[in-house]
């Protein structure tokens, strides 16, 4: 089952030789608690966001948590293949990053190649109070790609309403009548949503809101969005990628008038 | 999870030249909506040349039309926009879907299904929706395991007595499994009604799968039918009750 999420990071680790392979320190994650931690196979994710090819070696690899206050190793050699969509761990620790580590076993030189990780958290500055008696209202939205980078569009309807989730789909066409982005190009784009200048789902792999196949659906803790300064990037751009990318918001819908 | 309480088959007609599909039911009218789905329907049956059109949508059909559910409420709000039909598209081939309560009495005068590519039918098609409603409180939930009645057979349509004989009089039903990819169940209850639901509901074994609200069947009243054999041939199949 998964948590209430209020923060998303993509963390990129630069593979070496074998042994270990440390965490950086992820400034924006200092103190916070983690909730889940997902791993992007390379099926799901071909190349990390510096371009770095995906390591298909994951079998060779397994992963060790520290606990930031009790140094504790909370997960030890749990091999990455363990950790997916279907297996989501529930953590709900402050995570000590530059003592937690990747370690490589047989898989030979692996300089080069990466591995990405979303660590999904706690961020009081944008979480909201979450009802018992949950109501909610579907909009949907949308995002023309026009560039590697491109910005969202404002989008009045949920223009500061409280998102539980953000479900995204591969219609033939947006409801506004644009092509829309079919399933096989969506292994190349992150999003970043953005409030008051944070970024607080940083390079999420946009595959993570297509649902359909989840087991528990993401629930995020009724956070806001400036949509205006949140993007989406897309690698390795092509003409086949210049399409529309459909959402749908669910929102909560308890505080309006029926 | 979802429980299921009573279940309504409806089949819409998709005319080419329309792009909007209104949702007509007497029976739902006033009920408190719980949860809708869209099947595709896959052809079995002859195949001929030139192709026929297709009397129902199937899942690649219904994929290509760009389809969204849009839902009223009674109180004129339009609390689903645009949704689109992916999220909750089911068929044997792909029963993933997205758990979305709906949870209210909806305003079918506008509620509708809308479509935006160019017509990939060029005949009026049909679109089935199931959709899950509540007509009285639910029963306490309790997922422990009393009881259950395994029938086998390789029948296409039957009366579930023919199978189950009185086996199932005051059992209170909450969960079916089945290895039926293909076939609907019409559950005639003694406070429920399953219209024709499709027994991919009950093939799914994932966080996702479907227990019953504790419905006594009338097995007399009960049917099974449109089993979908492997063409040419035909297969034993298990139906589980679990009470």
């Amino acid at each position: 089952m998964n948590k209430l999420v209020s923060g998303a990071i993509g963390v990129e680790l630069f593979l070496s030789a074998s042994g270990k392979v440390y965490f950086p320190d992820i400034i924006d994650l200092r103190h916070k608690r983690i909730k889940h931690i997902d791993f992007c196979p390379v099926t799901s994710l071909p190349n990390a966001p510096s371009g770095n090819q995906i390591s298909a070696l994951m079998n060779t690899m397994s992963l060790t948590i520290m606990e930031s206050n009790t140094q504790k190793e909370l997960i030890q050699s749990l091999p990455l293949a363990n950790l997916t969509l279907s297996n989501r761990l529930f953590i709900n620790k402050i995570i000590d990053f530059q003592r937690s580590y990747i370690t490589l076993t047989g898989a030979g030189n692996q300089t080069g190649n990466s591995l990405y990780f979303v660590f999904w958290y706690d961020e009081p500055s944008v979480w909201n109070v979450v009802n018992q008696n949950t109501r909610s209202i579907i909009e949907p939205f949308e995002i023309q790609l026009t560039s590697h980078k491109t910005y969202f569009k404002e989008h009045l309807a949920i223009r500061n309403k409280q998102i539980e989730n953000i479900l995204l789909t591969f219609p033939v066409y947006s409801p506004t009548g644009n092509q829309g982005i079919t399933s096989d190009f969506h292994s190349n784009k992150f999003m970043t949503l953005v409030k008051n200048n944070f970024e607080y789902f940083r390079q999420v792999p946009i595959y993570f809101f297509n649902q359909v196949n989840a087991e528990y659906p993401i629930r995020l803790q009724n956070i806001t969005i400036d949509f205006e300064k949140s993007y989406i990037e897309t690698l390795g751009i092509t003409e086949d990628d210049l399409q529309s990318i459909c959402f749908n918001a669910i929102i909560d819908d308890n505080n309006s008038a029926h | 999870m979802t429980i299921i309480q009573n279940v309504a088959c409806i089949d819409l007609i998709c005319n080419p030249s329309d792009k909007i599909i209104k949702i007509n039911s007497e029976i739902l009218r006033g009920k408190k909506i719980l949860s809708i789905f869209v099947c595709g329907v896959n052809y079995i049956g002859p195949t001929y040349n030139p192709p026929r059109p297709k009397q129902y949508l199937d899942h690649t059909l219904i994929k290509n039309l760009g389809l969204y559910m849009n839902l009223f409420d009674m109180n004129g709000n339009n609390f689903i926009k645009s949704l689109s039909s992916e999220n909750f598209l089911i068929d044997i081939d792909n029963p993933d879907f997205v758990e979305l309560p709906i949870n209210r009495v909806l305003d079918f005068d506008k509620s509708n299904f809308s479509y935006k590519a160019a017509p990939t039918i060029t005949q009026p098609a049909k679109l089935r929706i199931y959709v899950f409603y509540q007509t009285h409180n639910f029963k306490k939930f309790n997922d422990e395991v009393n009881g259950s009645i395994t029938v086998t057979t390789n029948q296409t349509s039957y009366k579930l007595s023919d199978l189950v004989g009185k086996r199932l009089d005051g059992k209170k039903i909450k969960k079916i499994i089945t290895s039926l990819n293909g076939g609907g169940l019409n559950l005639i209850c003694k406070q429920n009604l399953i219209e024709n639901i499709d027994t991919l509901f009950f093939n799914i074994n994932t966080a996702k799968e479907f227990y019953l609200d504790d419905i006594e069947i009338d097995a007399e009243k009960s049917t099974v039918g449109n089993v979908q054999h492997n063409i040419g041939g035909s297969q034993t199949y298990n139906i589980t009750f679990i009470y």
